[in-house]
């Protein structure tokens, strides 16, 4: 996708340039390649434990839960990526009854505001968990693994969703004023 | 009920209704219960909804997911679509026979009714208003046969199901299958009642010889794609590993197919499915983490109780509380996708359903046509608006053959599911030997 894309179909600001671009477009590609990763880890890791376990008749401790771990940041990476493309899923009835003009515009601009306080709210949480992960040391039981850096994904990848929903929440605020639709 | 879950309630419908995302209108519903509620300190609930992210039964759904995307881009749709052709597209079904048949095939692939939408319905809509079909029903037809994705195993939404019920995954399987048979021959039936007055033209009946040399020619060319359900279903119902590693044997199987048999597939385009099935997986694991969240504070508040004795005071009657029940199920599909609604609703209706003697797999048979008939029902009608979009057809000019399939099929199927047990049991009894 190009930069011109990006910023016209999805949430990135329209004007933001330059080397700020690329910043914003690299923390994407790295998403995307660490959604490759996980994704990869995660056939791999169970194919492996499906050959060890029904072939060679051993269990190789620690897989499944490390399996599950690449799942989870799989899963919190989609969902910021998601927020980024507009992936969400939302049941918006205001699209049928009022398709266009200003209700629209302020129904969205409401939604949109919303959106962003909860996400916010739910990165506090979630950074207020991996801080007590972190306090208490918990360790996986198979692997050993310290939880929070397992639990760390969740604030990190809620403050993307919060910027992303940001970004498309000022989107629907200057269509509110200007009268053009957002993009 | 307690005033502050009724507002609650009331919010989660008004933050859905505005268009807020749904994962976050579970949240917002989460962040009043906690604001105002005695619950102790939120953290607790980020470990609830962690704790279920995190388990292995869910990575089923990625992996499944991932398959149907290696498969839909590696092309097996083009093949599916050929094998289905030579068998029907001479007969009165025609093409409509062929989108019927192909997505149920698909269904056993992908398991979700979006990418065979957009795998089944690119090649298909432009053939079929090539041979004179109406667009506008030629894309109705692919959004009400992708619902069977859902019914047919192995289904995203069923795993879902299975896990929030704590319901036997191989056994919701197998409970919507007679179902969707059904609704294939009804389907097939409104497909040639509703084609009847089209300018459609066939192709030259042929010999049988060559039809047979023709069929089995693009069988042996896509036998391969035509073996992955087989070796998925064989997998889990061979007893040979669970649901989670035949999905992930189903993406080994996929990845050589694509890239070195069927060449469809290159390592740039598969290296773009991954991260796609990622981010779709990551948008659906959000709503099911916030979801459990919101679940075990109405857990706590026992609102799945309270719900039972709002039904139960209304009428003792077991038709009329399943009947009531299904309303209730139909305006959840009306507004929310099939993975929301049983996030939402099977937690509250279980209750219910045991009361009534309602079986847990047959209330995954009900679940999955009831939702998967919101996928195409208006207002919120998801599926149907994306085959629009892919059909490049007038939404108002689908509502009225959507309306037939949802009240000439859906809907007869759904009351049958839910008043005939065996439809949907004697299969899980008869495969599982479940009492």
């Amino acid at each position: 996708m190009s930069e011109q894309e990006e910023t016209e179909q999805v949430n990135t600001p329209r004007w933001l340039g330059g080397p700020a671009l690329s910043v914003w477009n690299a923390t994407l590609q790295l998403q995307r390649i660490l959604l490759v990763v996980c994704g990869v880890a995660l056939t791999l890791l169970i194919c492996l434990q499906v050959f060890t376990r029904y072939v060679m008749g051993i269990s190789i401790l620690g897989i499944e839960e490390i399996a599950c771990f690449s799942a989870v940041w799989m899963y919190f990476i989609g969902s910021a990526h998601g927020a980024w493309e507009r992936g969400h899923i939302s049941a918006s009835l205001v699209e049928l009854f009022a398709p266009r003009g200003p209700v629209n515009r302020f129904m969205k601009v409401l939604a949109s505001v919303l959106t962003v306080v909860i996400a916010g709210w739910m990165t506090v949480w979630a950074w207020d968990y991996f801080n007590f992960s972190l306090r208490r040391g918990s360790t996986s039981p198979d692997t050993g693994i310290v939880l929070a850096w397992v639990h760390v994904i969740m604030p990190i990848t809620l403050a993307l969703m919060t910027l992303y929903w940001t970004v498309e929440a000022f989107g629907t605020i200057r269509s509110l004023f200007s009268g053009e639709e957002d993009k | 009920m307690s005033t502050l879950v009724a507002l609650d309630a009331l919010l989660l419908t008004v933050l859905l209704m505005i268009g807020v995302p749904v994962p976050l209108c579970f949240a917002g519903a989460v962040l009043v219960l906690m604001t105002f509620g005695d619950y102790g300190a939120p953290a607790f609930l980020i470990g609830t909804g962690y704790a279920k992210v995190s388990s292995l039964v869910i990575v089923a759904i990625p992996l499944f997911i991932l398959a149907g995307g290696l498969m839909s881009r590696g092309g097996i749709a083009q093949r599916l679509v050929a094998v289905a052709d030579s068998l029907f597209g001479r007969t009165r079904l025609g093409l409509g026979g062929v989108v019927i048949v192909t997505t149920a095939i698909f269904g056993a692939i992908s398991g979700m009714a979006s990418s065979a939408v957009a795998a089944i319905g690119t090649i298909m809509v432009p053939r079929m208003v090539e041979r004179g079909y109406d667009r506008a029903y030629a894309s109705t037809l692919v959004a009400v046969s992708a619902v069977l994705a859902l019914l047919i195993p192995p289904s995203a939404s069923m795993i879902l199901f299975g896990w929030v019920t704590g319901t036997s995954i191989l056994a919701c399987f197998l409970a919507p299958i007679v179902p969707a048979l059904l609704l294939i021959a009804l389907m097939a039936f409104w497909n040639i009642v509703l084609t009847r007055n089209m300018p459609i033209i066939r192709p030259e009946p042929a010999p049988l010889k060559q039809v047979a040399v023709e069929f089995f020619g693009r069988v042996r060319h896509a036998t391969l794609a035509l073996l992955m359900p087989v070796v998925i279903l064989g997998c889990i119902y061979g007893g040979v590993t669970t649901p989670t590693e035949a999905a992930a044997v189903a993406v080994l199987y996929a990845i050589p197919i694509g890239l070195f048999v069927y060449k469809d597939l290159n390592w740039r385009e598969l290296g773009n499915v991954i991260w796609r099935a990622g981010q779709i997986t990551g948008v659906l694991l959000l709503m099911i983490f916030f979801a459990s969240m919101l679940a075990r504070i109405w857990t706590m508040e026992n609102v799945p109780q309270q719900m039972l004795s709002v039904f139960l005071s209304v009428s003792e009657n077991p038709i009329i509380l399943l009947l009531m029940a299904n309303v209730f199920l139909a305006i959840v599909g009306m507004f929310m996708d099939d993975a929301s609604g049983i996030l939402l609703a099977s937690p509250l209706l279980m209750p219910l359903m045991l009361k009534v003697g309602v079986d847990p797999i047959q209330f995954a048979a009900i679940i999955a046509v009831n939702l998967g008939m919101g996928l195409i029902t208006p207002p919120t009608a998801p599926i149907l608006y994306f085959a629009a979009l892919i059909g490049k057809a007038p939404v108002g000019y689908m509502m009225k053959p959507a309306l037939v399939f949802v009240l000439g099929a859906y809907l007869p199927v759904v009351l049958l599911v839910t008043f005939i047990p065996e439809l949907s049991l004697t299969l899980p009894r008869w495969v599982l030997g479940l009492n």
